[in-house]
């Protein structure tokens, strides 16, 4: 019998055994190669495609607000405002909003209602977007006209922010959409994060006679702070890309302004919009460059995100959620 | 509860032992405790007297953890408990409606069985129970009942310098003086142990029961240990629990050497646990 086992265990070690696991390792790598290869081809397309525009105006494509594909001026800026302005509402308006609730749902609402409560999270992110979208033009622009954007003219008027006409589809009408849209990711992750610490540090807290508030404020929030940051930059990547609902209603004007009331353009949107229009080679290689910029932005944001998880897990001892 | 704390921790610890008739400072009566609808504490009634290791033993499952956690009330926050019957501390119900739980654990802290200091710096850990419960604000007094509290746990010399590294980067022994030290920075006046030392090596066993030794100046301890050896090193007196019900308690060398039940006895001789 021992005779048998060591027999097969020698059978496993021939080589043409040992030359499976060589094949199956190189397929490994070959296919672990994939996505950087992607993501390196990508960014060379993009680099290559937009050489005309990159040529022309250089680093004035990101500071010209000129956008005339007649007479082939092309500037950037007013997209790369447009999503960055976006962006951040969504960001100011998602995040509190996500972390309270992830809170509530983890630590204060009562069992039976964690569940349902959670799953209808859930399927806020799988509503097409196209469909936030309609509802933007239809429903939330009109009433940011009608009610909101003069409410808030009238009360914080004093802020160039909340000035000017009320368009009701602008900056903040897309700001909104972005914030319903990427609040079930941060909401997602960060519950999880949350009900990932460990219930000693809970203990730990009470039993130095913490309230509930000192537990989670004190301890919970901070012990999964990089995870929560980790679905904070991910709910920015889908802000900063998201294209169809925001050119619904961003009003797809290449402005830049100081009024969240006023209609604007971003990166995504303007590609989505002009591609069928770009006729000429200038005006193809302009949305190329857009494109780079998103690209080179969104990428800039992981990489930051990573470093900051990366910097927080050594100030933790690595072992934070 | 603050009215169920006349007097300042404080002045409490720097005077002398008080007269036998206040002797008790935790006095269980009927408890009764369940989970669901699995009862797991019988009746249990003891007192637990000022200045004294008070041992629980008994063999696993016996309900003593349990038992240790109502006495600051750690069981609240489980779904599903039921606790009946009272516990007092100096004389007054810590399960009375109204009661403040709050108040309750600044003056009865509690070590657990695994060390669990937080995620953050050892300075921050110690600090923690400080900030939340408003003590010591100023950045001069904190730093001073910081030193302290880890000098109190004997912890100082080896992190002095390194106050504000991880916690988690401590040795497993350290972990569990560094959570020590964190208790004893808001002064409670009666530490719970649970199971301290039970992952911990022969050498940071060692230094946590000389630890718990030099803590009885100021402190009552009530230690669950399934370790008997260290009951009977470090206890005054020492209550067997089996089954979720008190078999006996009494003075830890009286117990161990003439105990007077035969559960007891077969206990303690390993027939079984």
């Amino acid at each position: 019998m021992s005779r048998l086992v060591r027999d097969a265990s020698r059978r496993a070690a021939t080589p043409r055994r040992r030359f499976g696991d060589a094949v199956f390792a190189w397929i490994a790598r070959a296919l672990a190669a994939v996505a950087p290869l992607l993501i390196v081809g990508i960014g060379w397309q993009l680099v290559r495609g937009s050489a005309l525009t990159r040529h022309a105006f250089g680093w004035r494509f990101l500071s010209s607000s000129a956008w005339d594909p007649v007479f082939s001026h092309f500037g950037a800026w007013p997209f790369l405002f447009g999503t960055l302005v976006t962006t951040a509402v969504a960001l100011i308006l998602a995040v509190p909003l996500s972390i309270a609730v992830a809170i509530f749902l983890v630590e204060q609402a009562p069992f039976w209602l964690r569940g349902p409560v959670g799953y209808l999270v859930e399927l806020l992110a799988a509503v097409p977007s196209v469909v936030y979208g309609l509802w933007g033009i239809f429903v939330l622009a009109p009433w940011l006209q009608r009610n909101a954007e003069p409410w808030l003219a009238a009360r914080l008027g004093w802020l160039p922010l909340f000035r000017g006409p009320a368009y009701g589809v602008g900056f903040l009408a897309a700001g909104l959409i972005l914030a319903v849209m990427i609040a079930p990711y941060i909401i997602g992750i960060s519950r999880e994060v949350i009900a990932a610490v460990p219930r000693a540090y809970r203990d730990g807290a009470y039993a130095l006679a913490a309230t509930h508030w000192d537990a989670i404020w004190g301890v919970v929030l901070p012990a999964a702070r990089t995870g929560i940051w980790g679905g904070v930059m991910l709910g920015m990547g889908r802000a900063l890309g998201e294209t169809m609902a925001v050119t619904m209603v961003i009003g797809n004007r290449p402005a830049v302004s100081a009024s969240l009331f006023a209609p604007g353009y971003t990166l995504a949107s303007v590609i989505a919009n002009e591609f069928t229009e770009a006729t000429t080679a200038m005006y193809v290689s302009a949305l190329l460059e857009i494109g780079l910029v998103l690209f080179a932005i969104t990428l800039l944001v992981n990489i930051v995100a990573r470093v900051m998880v990366w910097r927080a897990e050594r100030r933790w001892g690595g072992r934070a959620a | 509860m603050s009215d169920l704390h006349p007097t300042p921790a404080l002045a409490r610890a720097a005077a002398p032992a008080p007269p036998a008739a206040s002797a008790n400072v935790l006095e269980a009566r009927h408890v009764n405790f369940f989970y669901g609808a699995n009862q797991v504490l019988f009746d249990i009634s003891l007192e637990i007297r000022h200045g004294e290791i008070f041992a629980l033993i008994g063999p696993s499952g016996c309900g003593k953890s349990t038992f240790l956690r109502t006495l600051n009330r750690m069981n609240d926050t489980i779904p599903e408990a039921r606790f009946e019957g009272s516990v007092l501390l100096d004389g007054e119900d810590i399960y009375a409606p109204g009661a403040d739980v709050i108040s309750l654990r600044r003056r009865v802290g509690m070590i657990f069985q695994r060390s669990n200091p937080f995620p953050f710096s050892v300075r921050d850990n110690v600090a923690f129970g400080l900030r939340v419960n408003g003590l010591a604000r100023g950045h001069g007094e904190r730093e001073a009942v910081i030193e302290r509290s880890l000098r109190a746990a004997g912890l100082w010399d080896e992190v002095r310098d390194r106050l504000d590294a991880p916690a988690l980067s401590l040795s497993g022994g350290q972990q569990q003086r560094l959570c020590i030290a964190r208790a004893l920075a808001i002064e409670p006046e009666i530490l719970l142990m649970d199971e301290p030392a039970s992952a911990l090596d022969p050498i940071a066993t060692g230094r946590i029961e000389e630890l718990a030794l030099e803590l009885k100046q100021r402190y009552t301890i009530v230690i669950v240990t399934h370790n008997l050896q260290q009951a009977a090193r470090i206890s005054d007196r020492t209550a067997f629990f089996l089954s979720g019900r008190l078999i006996e308690v009494g003075r830890t060398q009286q117990l161990f050497t003439t105990p007077a039940r035969k559960e007891t006895e077969d206990y303690i001789t390993g027939r079984f646990g």
